[in-house]
């Protein structure tokens, strides 16, 4: 029914909550159909008795106003459109990052020698380089960016306006992609286990950086590219 | 549930039928309903239940209503007898 995407599309522009949304585009439309039905059976054309469905269930106009003026039914994303699109992208992150290497600064505590860990010693520990290796690529390249998709893809399912998620992408793809975080566990049982935290800037890094940002970006550009073969 | 309202106010409130969901969505939220869903011929049905929330909070307000309405009809009644 166009009418309720129409109205769908108007609470969404209202900052209504999209679960709210649906369920109340969802709940009219059964409306609008048991009505109708029921006309249907008191003699109505089809045609009439969706028409009196409608009149019955009010103007698109009150209903948008009486579901738009509810504080309680507004999304998070227009409540607080700075900090989800700005600021929450970097701090999941920043908050994934920091549970990771006090994770690994544990483990790497833990197996000094002291038996905790069914390692057999912190030299073992070598056994874990691969999986570090791994995690750490995964946590500086590819959260990032899901985190970051995520959050744009939410921003515009809200219709909101995004430049303050773009903002905040930039941001994130800038923060992540400059960051560099190693573990380097000790082969052998004389050398010690370390961990490196640091910030890099190289030709390399801008690539990485603008390669992440883009693929944030990919629900954007996927929308607009469905919008344009719909038009 | 709009018709139980607008048949017990004697016809006075009659609301647009796509308007009472918002209300229930609202009382919903703030944890004053529950909700439940069945499918029957096909079709979704939500079927609500006030909370003891909900119920403490309606005698709150019903306990308000009653207190603005008595005070009000006084002042009527009062300006009422002072024009006699």
């Amino acid at each position: 029914m166009r009418q309720l995407e129409e109205l769908a599309d108007h609470l969404l522009r209202e900052g209504v909550a999209y679960r709210h949304v649906r369920r109340y585009v969802e709940e009219l439309r059964c409306h609008v159909e048991d009505a109708a039905e029921a006309e249907e059976k008191n003699g109505a054309s089809a045609a009439q008795a969706r028409d009196i469905a409608w009149a019955r269930v009010g103007r698109l106009e009150d209903l948008a106003r009486v579901m738009g003026g509810r504080h309680e039914l507004r999304s998070i994303v227009a409540r607080h459109p700075i900090l989800w699109g700005g600021v929450l992208p970097v701090i999941c992150w920043a908050l994934a990052t920091a549970l990771i290497v006090c994770v690994f600064v544990g483990i790497i505590l833990l197996a000094k020698d002291s038996g905790v860990l069914p390692l057999g010693g912190s030299h073992q520990l070598a056994r874990l380089q691969q999986p570090a290796d791994i995690a750490f690529f995964v946590l500086l390249r590819a959260v990032p960016v899901v985190i970051g998709a995520l959050m744009l893809t939410t921003a515009i399912r809200q219709r909101s306006r995004l430049s303050w998620s773009i903002a905040g992408l930039a941001a994130l793809a800038g923060l992540a992609g400059v960051s560099e975080i190693s573990v380097r566990f000790a082969a052998v049982a004389a050398a010690q286990s370390s961990l490196n935290v640091g910030l890099g800037a190289s030709p390399e890094t801008a690539v990485r950086v603008v390669a992440m940002l883009a693929l944030m970006l990919t629900p954007l550009l996927t929308k607009k590219r469905l919008t344009r073969l719909a038009v | 549930m709009r018709t139980a309202i607008a048949a017990a106010s004697g016809e006075a409130i009659k609301l647009g039928e796509g308007v009472v969901y918002p209300a229930l969505h609202s009382l919903e939220e703030t944890g004053c309903l529950k909700s439940h869903r069945k499918t029957v011929n096909g079709r979704t049905r939500v079927y609500y239940t006030a909370t003891a929330a909900g119920k403490r909070r309606l005698r709150d307000l019903t306990g308000e209503w009653r207190r603005i309405n008595d005070a009000v009809a006084m002042v009527v009644g009062m300006s009422a007898h002072a024009t006699a």
